[in-house]
């Protein structure tokens, strides 16, 4: 065998390489954030920044992104100024980030929209899990984000410090994304348009609202019978909203027919639903279930609200809270 | 030119092979250095964009 003419080592010019290869990742870092400036969280984060005085805020996932016509929601409760802060794709620990990080704000009063049992449910993420908009954990209060996620695990402590010196590392959905994006044009050339929304695929969607609704029954059963608690960083999001003087109420997120019958027509769910208002009670929050609000034709796909049904949903629920929920009055500052 | 390719990939694995002292392997072009490092900057960059699992629910915002 003769490899050695293709295997020979020069020192310096395989430190040459090395150095141009570092060179390449150093540009890309330097690049990703310029790629990443405008994801959702960094949005939210700019409307939080440059909002004037408010008296409603709202936190949640996509379904309170989508779901919060902040205009109709004014229209039902004269007087109001209204700032919706849903972020998709995220959980109790982001929004209660994306709360911390709103402090500049002073509502009267803060709205947390939810779905199913995401007020008991476990919080474990594991790294793989907090890119994309949950990210945000790299960024905004990060030892928070730490706290309730790495506090068993010094393995993901330590990926998530050394993740957050490495934008290639905290935003690599900002390349993924896009790779995502091309691999679906690809995939599509010559095929009819699939029906999307911004938040993804309705099929997509179809299949997630497809999954679990058998074990619905007996996951939510369970969470009574177990007494499981309001989780961490739920507890903390009450908590810092009272301490800001301002009210908190939680409204279970409305839901179409699909999702609503197999689910919430169980008796399993009404125990649930009466476990989690005297646990909220307990905390000085308020619940209202808007989970019938808005019919079918108001949805985009299994779960989130079109704008003809956010405006539906936002206005009924200005109203709501405008005639008897006890919401404070106070003007926007 | 088909004939032409497996003459040469004959006598290039002859050649790692020992049966010719002399080597018919056409030689890559004489490149630097920072060609190199470009080379393997840009196969590593590849295999990030293309290591993330398949996005369902892209949300994001660009």
């Amino acid at each position: 065998m003769r490899l050695g003419r293709y295997l020979s080592f020069a020192p310096t010019r395989f430190a040459l390489q090395v150095l141009t290869v570092l060179g390449i990742i150093v540009l890309v870092n330097i690049a990703v954030p310029f790629l990443a400036r405008s994801s959702s969280p960094r949005q939210r984060l700019k409307t939080i920044q440059e909002s004037g005085p408010v008296t409603d805020l709202f936190f949640g996932n996509s379904l309170i992104d989508a779901g919060v016509d902040a205009r109709a929601f004014e229209l039902g409760f004269p007087g109001r100024k209204a700032v919706n802060l849903g972020l998709g794709a995220t959980a109790p620990v982001e929004h209660y980030l994306m709360l911390l990080a709103s402090a500049r704000l002073r509502p009267s009063a803060v709205y947390y929209g939810f779905v199913d049992t995401e007020l008991t449910d476990s919080i474990r993420a594991d790294f793989s899990a907090l890119s994309g908009n949950r990210a945000m954990v790299y960024y905004v209060y990060p030892d928070t984000a730490i706290r309730y996620y790495a506090s068993e695990s010094h393995g993901l402590e330590f990926l998530l410090r050394l993740g957050r010196l490495i934008p290639m590392v905290v935003d690599r959905t900002a390349i993924w994304g896009r790779v995502e994006k091309l691999r679906r044009r690809i995939e599509r050339i010559g095929l009819p348009a699939e029906a999307t929304s911004r938040f993804g695929r309705d099929k997509d969607f179809a299949e997630v609202a497809a999954l679990g609704a058998a074990s619905f029954r007996s996951h939510i059963g369970l969470a009574v019978a177990r007494r499981r608690p309001l989780t961490a960083p739920i507890l903390g999001f009450i908590q810092t909203v009272h301490r800001r003087g301002a009210a908190v109420v939680f409204i279970a997120m409305p839901m179409p027919t699909t999702h609503r019958l197999p689910r919430y027509g169980l008796v399993e769910w009404a125990n649930y639903k009466g476990y989690i208002q005297r646990l909220l009670e307990a905390q000085g929050a308020r619940l209202i279930d808007a989970t019938d609000w808005v019919p079918d034709d108001g949805f985009l796909d299994p779960f989130h609200l079109a704008p003809s049904g956010a405006a539906i949903f936002s206005r009924r629920l200005g109203q709501t809270l405008g005639s008897d929920m006890g919401v404070p009055s106070g003007t926007a500052h | 030119m088909l004939r032409k390719f497996a003459v040469k990939l004959k006598n290039a694995l002859e050649y790692l092979g020992g049966v010719h002292d002399e080597s018919n392997i056409p030689r890559l072009p004489s490149t630097s250095s920072y060609f190199w490092g470009f080379w393997w900057g840009l196969l590593i960059l590849f295999i990030v964009a293309f290591s993330g699992q398949t996005l369902k629910f892209l949300y994001i915002d660009f």
